[in-house]
């Protein structure tokens, strides 16, 4: 009861030591794929199976091995803090819903729908700049906020050539929107706000291989490239002072000013090309016994887009990712009766070193995931949750930020398209 | 059993506080933020020319009604129109055969608590309508006199106090009982009941009424018919007494344009003199860069206090279009600066050194190009005294008129 009472003293605990991350203000945001586990089924890899014995549910290539139908939808919710700053934030989401079908243990299709990048941020100037305007004194203070970011829709498949070797390939669509606020905030009067308004479209595909080196290692692999590189359409509004304090140019008995209706709102610009991502990933797992495999991966990003055009709130962008993975997984047994024969456990390290685009500033990131998901049910529903952990120091300021992802799933199975006999 | 069932229970409700406890929350993040655009910046245009023009007075929409010479404005005359009250006609009341009209009386009232009974005007009626309360001006009277109108000649003076002896106001009241038969000349089409005032005597006489425009009621320019009746019920009859009020449609008083009055040299602004001042600035939509807001602009005109009525309430108004002429001496029957009015219209009163007045929704939409940088035109307000006025000083050299502009940019 003690140890129940300290469980739930701890999680209290990490309702309140929270804060948004910094890396959410590059670019187009923090890449969700690259940020942690996708899904809490999935663990710290992406590639290397970690749901069930030989299933990802982030790699196509390993559906074959689904004896039924799933439905898997994760929730996260994700918390950060910077060493220097009392601020608390904290952000919780839907992070990724997968249906995964096979056919025939050698076929596999699915869908899947996640968020790809967070943009969230809300920055302010350190200082307060005083300004002398005729008679009077303005005491001023920028700042950006932005909302938004972008979904990922993905259609999978994948083959299997031989006992060995097996293909597969996933489309992602991407779309979505943001809305990026400058804002010059004055002590007595109301703010004065320029909205600019994002719309994104893009897609990309990864190529998966999944090929059996003998009985105690497995290699996977993933390219993904752009078939379609990101387009931005630009709506940039017109300035104004917002005088009901709501953030939005609108009208109201305060009106804002200048009057909505005086305004004439420009046309979109269209962006073409401004996020070109390309990665390759790869894996290795290692057999250790017939419920133990230990599994190393890496992934390497590069970005060739141009983000001179678009405005970010911490004026720089990603330009390369470096992940090392190594994760230990420890499956369940189907045939067992003992309930502690129901778990999975898995517990992975990340080393992560992030490249920005401007001044070749770097940030490395260390992580540790933690994971445990329990089977039921003749079919083998399952229930997933990981906590995931570790800090960034961004080298440029000396700055750290400590992170925390809690990550609940739910994963059901059944048989569909099955002609059932009618009772 | 009972333990599994309440941990299961305190299980359950703890995960079920601490999932919705989980709100989003965005206290910012400080950082050097180079890349925010926004600045706080000013801008003075001290380029501005003023010049002086003139229209032919009407105060046809000012709360008083005037009277006799005052600062060598002189309005010789004023007029009253009356309404026909509807839906019921009170007016039908003179040819009532069932009534029996006891009087009928005509008030005007005034706060001057000064008045007697030797200082007061002549009341004159015609059916028909001489006035327009918006656009005649005293060209319209220039050989005016009232030889063809009914004299009903000087009122009778009382004073309304109230229950602490205070002076509410002056009640002139003339009788309107020798002229029944006209007030409802059932054979006149157009019959437009109009009472006129004017001095007898041509000294310095002055006096000041409350106008329909005062809203007052109590204190608007009305007729009052007071009558008999009889009410028959079964075997009772009640005599009984009562009065109608019809109250004035229009009124106007007529200003007389001083024309030796007026300095070229010094800007004045004076309903009673017809004085306007057209603002020329060097104002377009290339002043500020492109994408700017007004956080606020002014523009400033100095006052002489001296020769000025200390706050006296201006109008500034963008001109729209300019049908002016080029000579300055020129009296316009209508205003030849055609202005925007709402919303960029503003006013504000001097103060004893400057004329302050914002000009802020104007500019930001000037930046919009939705509207053109022909100049301000400045009126005095409606409701000012047309016997006094405001001089601008602009030919000093220390204090220029200016435009003070403090604009965010981007």
């Amino acid at each position: 009861m003690l140890k129940i009472k300290l469980i739930y003293i701890l999680i209290f605990l990490f309702n309140f030591v929270s804060s948004q991350g910094v890396i959410n203000g590059y670019g187009l945001g923090s890449y969700s794929s690259f940020d942690g586990p996708i899904n809490a089924t999935t663990g710290l890899t992406e590639l290397v199976p970690s749901f069930q014995k030989g299933v990802s549910i982030s790699n196509p290539t390993t559906w074959k091995e689904l004896k039924f139908t799933y439905l898997s939808i994760s929730y996260a919710y994700s918390i950060a803090n910077l060493n220097n700053s009392s601020a608390i934030n904290e952000f919780s989401n839907l992070s990724n819903i997968s249906w995964i079908i096979p056919i025939k243990s050698k076929t596999s299709i699915g869908l899947s729908m996640s968020p790809y990048s967070n943009q969230k941020i809300s920055v302010t100037s350190k200082d307060t700049l005083s300004v002398i305007a005729f008679e009077d004194t303005f005491k001023t203070n920028n700042k950006i906020d932005r909302f938004g970011g972008l979904m990922s829709f993905k259609v999978g498949a994948s083959r299997q050539v031989n006992n060995k070797l097996t293909f597969g390939t996933q489309l992602n669509f991407l779309f979505g929107s943001s809305r990026y606020d400058e804002i010059i905030q004055f002590e007595s009067s109301p703010s004065v706000i320029i909205n600019t308004r994002h719309r994104y479209t893009g897609l990309l595909i990864s190529n998966y291989i999944a090929l059996k080196i003998n009985q105690n290692f497995n290699f996977y692999g993933k390219y993904s490239f752009p078939l379609n590189p990101i387009n931005i359409a630009v709506l940039n509004r017109p300035i104004f002072e917002d005088t009901n304090g709501n953030n939005y140019h609108d009208y109201s008995t305060q009106q804002d000013f200048p009057h909505p209706d005086s305004l004439i709102v420009n046309e979109e610009i269209r962006l073409d090309a401004i996020h070109k991502p390309s990665d390759y990933s790869l894996a290795i797992e290692y057999q250790i016994n017939n419920r133990s495999f230990l599994s190393t991966e890496i992934i390497q990003f590069n970005e060739a887009g141009n983000y001179d055009l678009i405005k970010s709130p911490m004026n720089n962008s990603i330009l390369k990712l470096n992940i090392q993975k190594l994760q230990y997984t420890h499956f369940s047994d189907d045939l067992s009766l003992k309930l502690i024969d129901k778990f999975i456990s898995r517990i992975g390290v990340q080393a992560k070193n992030i490249t920005l685009d401007k001044n070749s500033l770097e940030i490395k990131e260390n992580s540790i995931s933690l994971g445990c998901g329990f089977k039921f049910k003749k079919m083998g529903n399952q229930i997933d949750l990981n906590y995931f952990f570790g800090n960034r120091i961004y080298k440029n300021t000396q700055n750290t930020e400590n992170f925390q992802q809690f990550q609940l799933s739910t994963s059901l199975a059944d048989l569909w398209f099955v002609k059932r006999r009618q009772k | 059993m009972k333990v599994i069932c309440s941990n299961l229970l305190l299980s359950f409700l703890f995960s079920f506080l601490t999932f919705f406890s989980l709100n989003c929350s965005d206290d910012p993040i400080s950082s050097s933020l180079d890349n925010s655009l926004l600045q706080l910046d000013t801008l003075s245009i001290r380029d501005i020319n003023i010049q002086n023009y003139t229209v032919y007075p009407n105060i046809g929409l000012n709360s008083r009604l005037y009277l006799g010479e005052k600062n060598d404005i002189e309005a010789p005359f004023t007029f009253i129109k009356m309404t026909n009250p509807s839906p019921v006609n009170y007016w039908d009341i003179l040819n009532d055969t069932n009534v029996n009209v006891d009087s009928i009386r005509f008030m005007v009232f005034s706060e001057d608590s000064t008045l007697n009974q030797e200082r007061l005007p002549n009341l004159y009626y015609s059916p028909d309508s001489h006035f327009n309360e918006n656009n005649s001006t005293y060209l319209d009277f220039e050989n005016f006199s009232f030889p063809n109108w009914l004299d009903l000649g000087t009122p009778l003076l009382t004073q309304d106090f109230d229950d602490s002896s205070n002076f509410i106001s002056a009640k002139l009241v003339w009788s309107l009982d020798s002229i029944k038969t006209s007030l409802n000349d059932t054979l006149d089409s157009n019959l437009t009941r109009t009472f006129g005032l004017q001095f007898i005597s041509s000294d310095s006489n002055f006096i000041e009424l409350y106008s329909e425009e005062a809203n007052y009621q109590t204190t608007d320019p009305k007729v009052l018919i007071y009558y008999r009746f009889e009410t028959t019920n079964s075997d009772t009859t009640i005599l009984d007494t009562t009065f109608r009020t019809i109250f004035s449609a229009s009124d106007l008083s007529v200003i007389k344009l001083n024309q030796n009055l007026i300095d070229t040299n010094s800007i004045c602004l004076s309903s009673g003199l017809g004085l306007r001042a057209k603002v020329l600035t060097s104002i377009s939509n290339e002043l500020l860069p492109r994408g700017s807001l007004i956080k606020s602009a002014n523009l400033i005109l100095p006052i002489d206090s001296v020769n000025s009525e200390n706050n006296f309430r201006l109008i500034l108004d963008p001109i729209k279009f300019d049908s002016s002429n080029s000579d300055p001496h020129y009296v316009y029957l209508e205003d030849p600066y055609e202005s925007y009015g709402f919303p960029y219209r503003t006013s504000n009163s001097t103060t004893n050194h400057s004329y302050t007045v914002s000009i802020k929704e104007y500019l930001q939409n000037l930046l919009y190009d939705n509207v053109n940088s022909l100049g301000f035109k400045i009126v005095p307000d409606e409701n000012n005294n047309p016997f006094e006025s405001s001089w601008l000083k602009i030919s000093e050299n220390t204090i220029k008129p200016t435009i003070k502009i403090i604009y965010v940019k981007n």
